[in-house]
């Protein structure tokens, strides 16, 4: 069959170079109907129907579409995809019949291959709270960051820096880092004194991204805090989600045991942000370096994967299994991922349903990824059908390792949860047997500190009826890191 | 529905991980390979170290095509130097590049890390890495951790479980 590279085949069909087969053979039906040239149909033409037909005849031949698509990269006219994705199915076949079965498709998302991404500049805003209890070590360690922060940033790099208390002063306002020096002298004049109150020093630091931020640059929010703020909860939450909308990011760094992480976790999911417990004030500059370092590699942002489930299968949970452990709750059958950077994959698993008293064959459900790629100027959509077979004695498969590292690391993060709720809602007993039940896995696992930790705060729980803030604090943040790697 | 085997927790068939205890339900976790009765395993007539002629030997690390014979399962192995032979247990770290779970592993006395595939020089060895019930070589049990080279029609067996091993020439 002879191919023309320059025929624009795609767009005679009205497709995007990612469709599914099916999706090519829906749009040659519908456009072959409205051409033909007994139709009857005004639009009737016979050059038309003549392009449908050879259009649909090289691309729903996968060998003759993927020459194709070949020719027409080497003439670099053809559409380089920049996201790429892996679906893993725990299973090819599954039995048919009324009894539920458990499914697991695990996602893997990443830049292709061969895309190149330029770094965006990065448009900054150090928040940092100044409230009596940051005095001595804390205040000294934080300043000491920020000064080497100023120093790594790019040269095109936009940077203000907030203090704040129970009010907040824009030490400096957004301005090109190239004048260092007034960032290096407004951080030095800053002392400690005042109570926690978050809202102002947030209101302040968005206000002065707001000024710089535009498509093509990265701006963010990193909020340093040792407290917890009183009251003022909810609006916070609210200029975090305004904030999000706005796509600029937040991302929270708390300091030693006071801080309220579930407040934070929340703060930073509004905005694709990041939180990290800091347990030592001598950690702050890494954290926070290796927190600014990954602002300027985004890829994706806005993240969204969109399930939609076929009648014999539902979604049980789902979670986001890299960068870090973290539940995923769907609003309308979309999961919201966050963010993606350069070099780094994005994975989730879902845990889904399956019941079919009779399907033979089927789609269980169809993924729709769609992202925003700041770097190239573009959003990018993934799509594809999930389908299953179903016979009435599968044989038995292996489950691919992958579904059963990832799964078995999830949950160790999943119990340890399911401790700190019952502990929570006063199970005393059982939120000890719980703990030594991931202090089991974990030492499985090689992990004999993060066990040991444990283990102490299940001797806790058991003579005084709770857990120390710190113990608590580590061991979330530990086992959500354990898929990493 | 099906019980953990450890704090006797139903769940749907298909699930992995019991959601209680962390034990992986495939193999029921901290299952051990209980030894065989000997009667049922070739009686072992000590290792040899027989050398393949040159012909034989090829070049350059070669994917391996494993039929495992029970099962009537056939997995392709991809090219590295090492590879483990046993029966997977996520929740000890031990992944086997050829998983037997799926085909009665446990029952047929794979330990979970039984054996390793190694390619040296062109070669490939086997190689018991303290198996509970042995790695046999055309039916002879291999002295663990003593590597054997292994020829195209060498039949392997895995406590009880008998595999072809081929590979393509180069």
């Amino acid at each position: 069959m002879k191919i023309d590279p320059r025929k624009e085949l795609y767009a005679i069909l009205d497709v995007l170079p990612t469709a599914t087969q099916k999706e090519i053979k829906r749009a040659y039906r519908r456009l072959a109907r409205r051409f033909h040239p007994d139709s009857g149909a005004k639009e009737a033409s016979i050059e038309r129907f003549r392009d449908v037909e050879e259009a649909y005849r090289i691309l729903s031949d996968e060998k003759t579409r993927q020459a194709y698509d070949k020719q027409r990269a080497e003439l670099g006219i053809g559409y380089q995809a920049a996201l790429n994705w892996n679906i893993v199915p725990s299973r090819e076949k599954l039995p048919t019949g009324p009894e539920e079965q458990m499914f697991y498709l695990l996602v893997e998302v990443f830049p292709a291959e061969g895309i190149e991404a330029r770094r965006l500049p990065l448009n900054l805003c150090l928040v940092i709270d100044r409230s009596t209890s940051m005095n001595g070590e804390r205040l000294k360690y934080v300043k000491t960051a920020a000064h080497r922060i100023v120093d790594d940033l790019e040269d095109d790099a936009t940077l203000s820096i907030v203090g704040f208390s129970d009010r907040a002063e824009v030490l400096m306002p957004s301005s090109p880092i190239a004048d260092r020096t007034r960032a290096h002298a407004s951080i030095a004049s800053m002392w400690a004194g005042g109570g926690t109150e978050i809202l102002h020093g947030l209101k302040a630091g968005l206000e002065q991204l707001r000024h710089r931020h535009r498509d093509e640059v990265v701006s963010y929010l990193i909020l340093l805090t040792d407290g917890r703020t009183y009251g003022d909860e909810e609006k916070c939450l609210a200029e975090a989600r305004r904030a999000g909308l706005e796509r600029i990011g937040i991302s929270a760094l708390g300091i030693g045991e006071d801080w309220n992480d579930a407040f934070l976790d929340d703060l930073v999911r509004q905005a694709e942000g990041v939180s990290a417990y800091i347990s030592y004030p001598q950690q702050i500059l890494a954290v926070l370096r290796d927190q600014v370092r990954g602002l300027g590699g985004l890829f994706a942002r806005r993240v969204q994967l969109t399930l939609r489930f076929s009648e014999h299968a539902w979604l049980a949970s789902a979670f986001r299994t890299a960068p870090h452990f973290e539940y995923l709750v769907p609003a309308d059958g979309v999961l919201t991922l966050g963010t993606l950077h350069i070099g780094k994959l994005m994975q989730v698993l879902l845990e889904i349903v399956v019941s079919a008293p009779d399907a033979q064959q089927g789609r269980l459900v169809q993924l729709d990824l769609a992202a925003d790629l700041p770097s190239l100027g573009r959003d990018e959509r993934l799509l594809q059908d999930v389908e299953v077979e179903f016979v009435a004695d599968p044989p038995k498969e292996a489950v691919p390792t992958l579904i059963v590292n990832t799964l078995g690391r999830l949950s160790v993060f999943r119990m340890q949860k399911d401790a700190w709720q019952a502990l929570e809602d006063g199970r005393q007993d059982e939120a000890r047997q719980r703990l030594e039940r991931v202090a089991t896995r974990l030492l499985d696992m090689g992990e004999d500190d993060l066990a040991h930790r444990v283990l102490i705060e299940a001797g806790r729980v058991a003579q005084g009826g709770r857990a120390s803030d710190k113990g608590y604090k580590t061991i979330k943040y530990s086992t959500r890191s354990l898929g990493i790697g | 529905m099906i019980e953990c085997p450890s704090c006797g927790k139903k769940h749907r068939p298909g699930t992995l991980f019991c959601t209680e205890c962390g034990v992986y339900l495939s193999t029921g976790g901290a299952l051990r390979t209980s030894p065989l009765a000997t009667d049922e395993l070739p009686k072992s007539r000590g290792a040899t170290m027989e050398r393949t002629s040159p012909e034989e030997r090829s070049k350059g690390a070669r994917s391996l095509r494993v039929h495992i014979l029970e099962s009537g399962r056939q997995v392709q192995l991809s090219a590295t130097s090492e590879l483990l032979v046993g029966r997977l247990d996520a929740a000890h770290g031990i992944f086997p590049d050829l998983d037997l779970t799926g085909d009665g592993g446990l029952e047929k006395g794979v330990s979970r890390r039984h054996a390793k595939i190694i390619q040296r020089g062109g070669e490939f060895f086997v190689e018991d890495v303290g198996s509970a019930n042995g790695t046999f070589l055309n039916d002879q049990r291999l002295t663990p951790y003593l590597p054997y080279p292994l020829n195209k029609s060498d039949q392997l067996q895995i406590g009880r479980i008998k595999l072809q091993i081929a590979w393509d020439d180069q």
